[in-house]
């Protein structure tokens, strides 16, 4: 019996394609058994406090599943099961697809428009600040399965329901509930949540439930996470343009399930670049080559390409920014070790960011000097990173005006 | 008071384009001799020099200078619905702009003006050694052909010709443009002259400034600016002046 899964051909596999050779994937027996998911099989009915968890599939769009998340098994604290903000450094990686394998994903299949009595359930739900008691009674018994996503925390076993009630009361803030009836366009009422400290998650949860807007919809949840991260990120960076830059450079790093991020802050006017590296054997890159993607921005804030890994650095960094008041030009490097076999959601890229910026910096006053110490922090080459940024090259070559407008 | 009227709206809508290739937030100033609006793009690397002279409007009232600070963004989706044949009526008043489109019906936006804090940057005195002018669709698809390969284009200018050379591990893209193939309308070179400068910003510019005018004027120096002029019917132009890199 295989006890420790090889994380190269996991990554592959993620738990379908059976590469290991053995009839069923050793990770997901090992989790349904640890969980005794099979007992599920047999459940009709589901009475259990939502975190709260919400989830609004794409497939199929208009016509997508929505529902919320119900814990069937495990005995921890109901939040613990969406909180990212505490899983960063103390969950590992099986840690947290254990915890959310243990999540019944009660669904209904509903128009984003014409959301229904089911869907009023989610929407309620998502409101809530603090878990809330929920009541789903199955049309068929969940199938024990686990789904992963790039942008997704993992999503657990799931089950169409025919009834979805919250019994409990949920904590709505009043504001929100305000916001929330006096149809305020859906930007504008992200942006003012997030100035009364809500923090994105919460917004996510909110956009994707389809309470905020003028006109109420469902938005796939893939789609809110980044859509928040964008136009957040936006607003923040409207806020810097008057700000000047940071006074030197500065260096951050953190990593946490097989994800390092090291930050490069130089003293510009704001633009930023993300070097993503995977390495070697890594989710998704089998060969013995690291595979090296890039996106990048410059100071009218438009980037180069859509991804929602980019937002949530973006994000994330800005934030960062905007409290210190500074403005500054970022090269962002993640790097994905075969340790991150399987993918749980881009609040790990938020998450690590954030954690990095947290942890103070190293200082250096030359560019040069700050590449130095990102060297010692990175694992891929400097000269690699070097030659694929286009804003290093950037900062390097390209001359400014105003010293030509000097008279 | 200030109340400008320009007769073709959607001309006004490319100028204004233009504009907002370069920057997000800027102030107009009105003033007798004419409407300026000068503004760096938030990276430093590019300016934006439009003067629109009395002449080019059809009725032209500044009493005394005035600031029109705005959102490039919102006056850029406002211009967006114009009509060809729509006439284009500006108005400040107290803190609005009000922008009025007349055409089968008199549609009339307002928008909140902004204070914008800026210093005021100095006329740039460039000693350029080189000027061409040519068609702005050629630069245009000279620039594209170059985006293929590379991130920034070399200018070089000897003899009679102008060429656009980008190089990178991807292959090479060479334009070369002339007097005798028509494909300058003047050139003057008073010493050979090189330098390179962004595709990303030289394409934003282009791409949109294309509409304001069918011909562009180019002057540059080795390792120096590049200022490209379009110039708008009735004696307005419309400037940039970019950055080169230094490699």
């Amino acid at each position: 019996m295989l006890s420790k899964p090889n994380a190269r051909l996991c990554s592959q596999c993620k738990g379908s394609r059976r590469l290991c050779g053995l009839p069923e994937c050793p990770i997901l027996v090992r989790v349904r058994q640890q969980l005794k998911l099979e007992k599920l099989r047999e459940t009709r009915t589901l009475y259990s406090p939502t975190p709260p968890s919400v989830l609004v599939g794409e497939h199929g769009y208009p016509r997508v599943r929505a529902g919320v998340n119900l814990p069937a098994l495990g005995s921890e604290d109901p939040r613990l099961f969406e909180d990212p903000g505490a899983w960063w450094g103390r969950l590992s990686l099986y840690d947290i697809i254990r915890l959310r394998a243990g999540l019944v994903f009660s669904y209904s299949v509903s128009h984003v428009k014409a959301a229904g009595k089911l869907s009023e359930a989610v929407q309620e739900a998502a409101l809530s600040l603090k878990p809330v008691d929920s009541e789903a009674v199955f049309r068929r018994p969940p199938t024990p399965r686990l789904t992963f996503d790039p942008l997704l925390k993992p999503v657990g076993p799931s089950a169409p329901v025919e009834q979805l009630r919250v019994v409990g009361n949920p904590a709505i803030p009043r504001r929100v509930d305000q916001l929330v009836l006096d149809r305020v366009k859906a930007g504008r009422a992200l942006v003012e949540l997030y100035e009364h400290g809500y923090d994105v998650y919460y917004l996510q949860r909110l956009l994707s439930a389809g309470v905020l807007g003028v006109e109420k919809r469902l938005v796939p949840t893939r789609w809110a996470i980044t859509a928040v991260d964008k136009l957040l990120g936006d607003y923040l960076l409207g806020k810097l343009r008057d700000k000047p830059p940071l006074q030197g450079y500065e260096v951050y790093h953190s990593s946490y399930i097989g994800n390092r991020y090291t930050l490069v802050l130089m003293p510009r006017p704001w633009s930023m670049e993300m070097v993503e590296v995977w390495m070697p054997h890594s989710v998704w890159v089998p060969g013995e080559q690291a595979q090296v993607y890039t996106v990048h921005e410059w100071s009218d804030g438009r980037p180069s390409a859509e991804d929602g890994g980019y937002q949530a650095i973006r994000f994330a960094v800005l934030e960062e920014l905007s409290k210190r008041g500074r403005q500054a030009s970022v090269l962002a490097v993640r790097e994905i070790t075969p340790e991150y076999f399987a993918p749980v959601g881009n609040w790990q890229i938020r998450e690590g960011v954030r954690n990095a910026l947290r942890r103070g910096p190293v200082k250096a006053s030359t560019l040069e000097e700050a590449l130095e110490v990102a060297a010692g922090l990175l694992l891929t080459p400097l000269r690699e990173i070097l030659s694929r940024s286009v804003l290093l090259r950037h900062l390097k070559v390209q001359r400014g005006l105003e010293e030509f407008l000097e008279a | 008071m200030v109340r400008l009227v320009f007769p073709e709206a959607r001309e006004w809508r490319y100028i204004i384009e233009g504009l907002a290739a370069i920057v997000e937030e800027a102030s107009f100033v009105a003033t007798p001799e004419g409407l300026k609006l000068r503004a760096l793009d938030p990276g430093r690397v590019a300016m934006v020099d439009l003067f629109m002279p009395p002449t080019v409007f059809e009725e032209y009232k500044v009493e005394a200078e005035a600031k029109i600070g705005v959102s490039f963004d919102d006056l850029v989706d406002v211009m967006k619905r114009a009509k060809s044949g729509d006439k284009l009526v500006m108005e400040v008043s107290g803190n609005r702009l009000t922008v009025t489109l007349a055409g089968k019906a008199e549609r009339r936006f307002r928008l909140p003006l902004l204070d914008i804090a800026g210093q005021e940057l100095p006329t740039p005195r460039l000693n350029f050694t080189v000027a061409a002018k040519m068609l702005s669709d050629t630069f245009r698809d000279a620039l594209k052909d170059a985006e293929l390969v590379a991130e920034s284009v070399r200018l070089k200018a000897e003899d009679e010709n102008l060429l656009m050379i980008a190089r990178s591990d991807k292959g090479e893209v060479e334009t070369r443009f002339s007097l005798s193939e028509g494909s300058l309308m003047e050139i003057d070179v008073k010493e050979p002259a090189e330098a390179i400068y962004g595709i990303d910003f030289l394409d934003k510019i282009v791409s949109k400034a294309y509409r304001v005018s069918d011909i562009v004027s180019l002057r540059f120096a080795t390792n120096m600016p590049l200022e490209l002029t379009f110039d708008v019917a009735g004696g307005g132009t419309l400037k940039y002046l970019l950055a080169p890199r230094v490699e």
